[in-house]
């Protein structure tokens, strides 16, 4: 029984992380009609750059340093440079332009902090022992974080105008230009957020994993299958489709074999598409967040 | 001069939609925009509001060229376009809806009270309906909602994109007076309409398009009395 928690714990935790990055894809996604297949790269820097940080400053500033400045990165240079000048051709050009970026920051990373995986500073590291149950307690922190983050996230979209004004302009672009909404405001808004999603990812992430230069490519895959399983363009969706995810692959792990890991989300993957086609929570069109 | 347009021409790609087209409205106006289906007129609004721009021509408004400014420019001004597709925001309430047409003036901590009223008095039905989500309201409500958004935004002028096209006569009579109401409050309209009679009702002048050039212009007297204008709009 004891154990069994410490699974679930385990597996909400991760599931957590593939929440975050699914609820990003599905952000970019309402806003622009496209994909952002560089998603994994802003876990990837908020991770090196966080650990670099480090080195001159307490963690929790290092952190909140890397996380502003890659959230900004995203809401200016990089989606000027990935998104913006393809904002009228078809998805797909965006697709290639994204993953180009996503190869050039993944080779700039290489360059600037080597090809080798190396271990994240324990933050916040040990064990809680919880009436016979241990709980690591970077899991609890993952998903107070990420609770918290997606709850702020909740409040900002359905009761700011401004998130009003995100909404809009993902159900009917043409008609928020109408009201004098800047899409190209919304954009940049929509890429903060997705930046500072993955960010945090980044650094929830890192202490459990070693950095490595593919971490955030490996996130984001399973980020997407997260979406697919939640029901494409849902946001409540991309969260449960996200916590499943992450206990199907800690139940799976404790009780078949860790060998199989990254199979078990492409597994739980199939069973959705042949059995709930259009995922757990299906889209709705109308009511797209 | 409120909003006039001089010798507007308009391509999609290589298909030219809009010749040498001339129009205006004056301040407290309602100005019909009559014509067969494909004329041109929704591509003449849509230029006005600056969705599309002219290879050739002039567009003031209110005294200042806008034919190359973009849309999130020109609505600020006070010209607010109420399409034909409606574009009520499926998944916003109608509450939200409202606060969308204010985006273009609101600053922070402005209040929206009496623009409320105002629309509220218009269109009663919004009012219950405010927290209703935006599609699952009938066609009819859509429309009031596209029209009561378009009010929000305080327009000096209010374009509308034939409000009468799919309703039910009984609420094609009420649009029309609606149009009337609005026009009282001392917003200037720029009205397209399929249902050419009941527009020079409302009208204070009226322009006939055809095949994107203007063919006809003239009070709604003169026009209800042109043998050609009943023949091809008012089927008589
Ligand atoms: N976005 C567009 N791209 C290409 N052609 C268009 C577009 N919009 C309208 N047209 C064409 O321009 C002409 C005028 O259309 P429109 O302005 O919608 O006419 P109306 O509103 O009078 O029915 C039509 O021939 C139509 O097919
Ligand atoms: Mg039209």
């Amino acid at each position: 029984m004891g154990s069994l928690v410490q699974i679930a714990v385990n597996g909400l935790a991760q599931g957590s992380i593939y929440a975050l990055m699914a609820l990003a894809i599905v952000v970019i996604y309402n806003t622009t009609e496209t994909f952002n297949f560089a998603q994994g790269e802003f876990v990837l820097l908020a991770a090196y750059v966080s650990a670099s940080l480090m080195g001159i400053m307490p963690w929790y500033l290092a952190m909140l340093v890397a996380v502003a400045v890659i959230a900004l990165f995203g809401a200016t240079v990089f989606q000027r440079v990935a998104y913006w000048p393809l904002r009228n051709s078809t998805f797909e050009f965006v697709i290639v332009s994204t993953l180009g970026v996503s190869l050039f920051l993944r080779n700039m990373a290489k360059i600037v902090w080597g090809a080798i995986a190396r271990p994240y500073p324990e933050y916040f590291g040990g064990v809680w022992r919880v009436a016979g149950v241990s709980i690591v307690k970077q899991h609890v922190l993952i998903l107070a974080m990420t609770g918290g983050l997606i709850l702020l996230f909740y409040l900002f979209m359905m009761k700011t105008t401004v998130g009003a004004m995100m909404r809009a302009t993902a159900q009917n672009k043409q008609a928020a230009t109408l009201m004098g909404v800047k899409v190209s405001r919304m954009v940049a808004l929509t890429y903060f957020f997705a930046a500072l999603l993955g960010s945090v990812a980044g650094i929830l992430v890192a202490p459990i994993f070693f950095l490595t230069i593919d971490m955030g490519m490996a996130t984001m895959t399973k980020g997407f299958a997260a979406t697919i399983v939640g029901g494409f363009g849902s946001i409540p969706g991309a969260i449960v489709g996200g916590l499943l995810l992450g206990l199907v692959e800690a139940f799976a792990t404790a009780f078949i074999s860790p060998v199989y890991k990254d199979a078990y989300t492409f597994v739980t993957l199939l069973a959705i598409l042949v059995f709930l086609p259009r995922g757990i929570f299906g889209e709705r069109i109308a009511e797209k967040v | 001069m409120l909003l006039s347009v001089n010798g507007v021409s308009l391509a999609y790609g290589a298909a030219q939609a809009l010749f040498d087209v001339s129009l205006k409205v004056e301040e407290g106006e309602v100005v019909t925009l009559l014509g067969a289906n494909g004329a041109g007129k929704s591509s003449i609004l849509k230029t006005v509001v600056g969705m599309y721009h002219p290879f050739a021509g002039t567009i003031e408004f209110n005294g200042q060229r806008i034919e190359a400014l973009p849309t999130d420019r020109i609505v600020p001004m006070g010209l607010a376009l109420v399409p034909e597709d409606r574009g009520v925001f499926p998944g916003l309430t109608v509450f939200e809806n409202l606060q969308m047409g204010t985006v273009s003036w609101r600053r922070r901590g402005m209040k929206i009270d009496a623009d409320l009223d105002k629309v509220f008095a218009l269109f009663p039905r919004l009012k219950e309906r405010q927290n209703q989500l935006a599609w699952s309201l009938s066609g009819g409500e859509q429309q009031m909602l596209a029209t009561a958004r378009g009010i929000m935004s305080r327009p000096k002028l209010l374009m509308l994109d034939e409000p009468s096209i799919g309703l039910a006569p009984l609420l094609v009579s009420q649009v029309f007076k609606t149009i009337s109401e609005i026009q009282k409050t001392g917003t200037s309209i720029l009205l397209v309409e399929q249902n050419a009679r009941m527009a020079l009702n409302v009208a204070t002048r009226a322009y006939v398009l055809e095949t994107g050039k203007i063919a006809l212009e003239g009070s709604p007297k003169e026009l209800l009395q042109n043998e050609k204008v009943k023949n091809a709009y008012l089927g008589a």
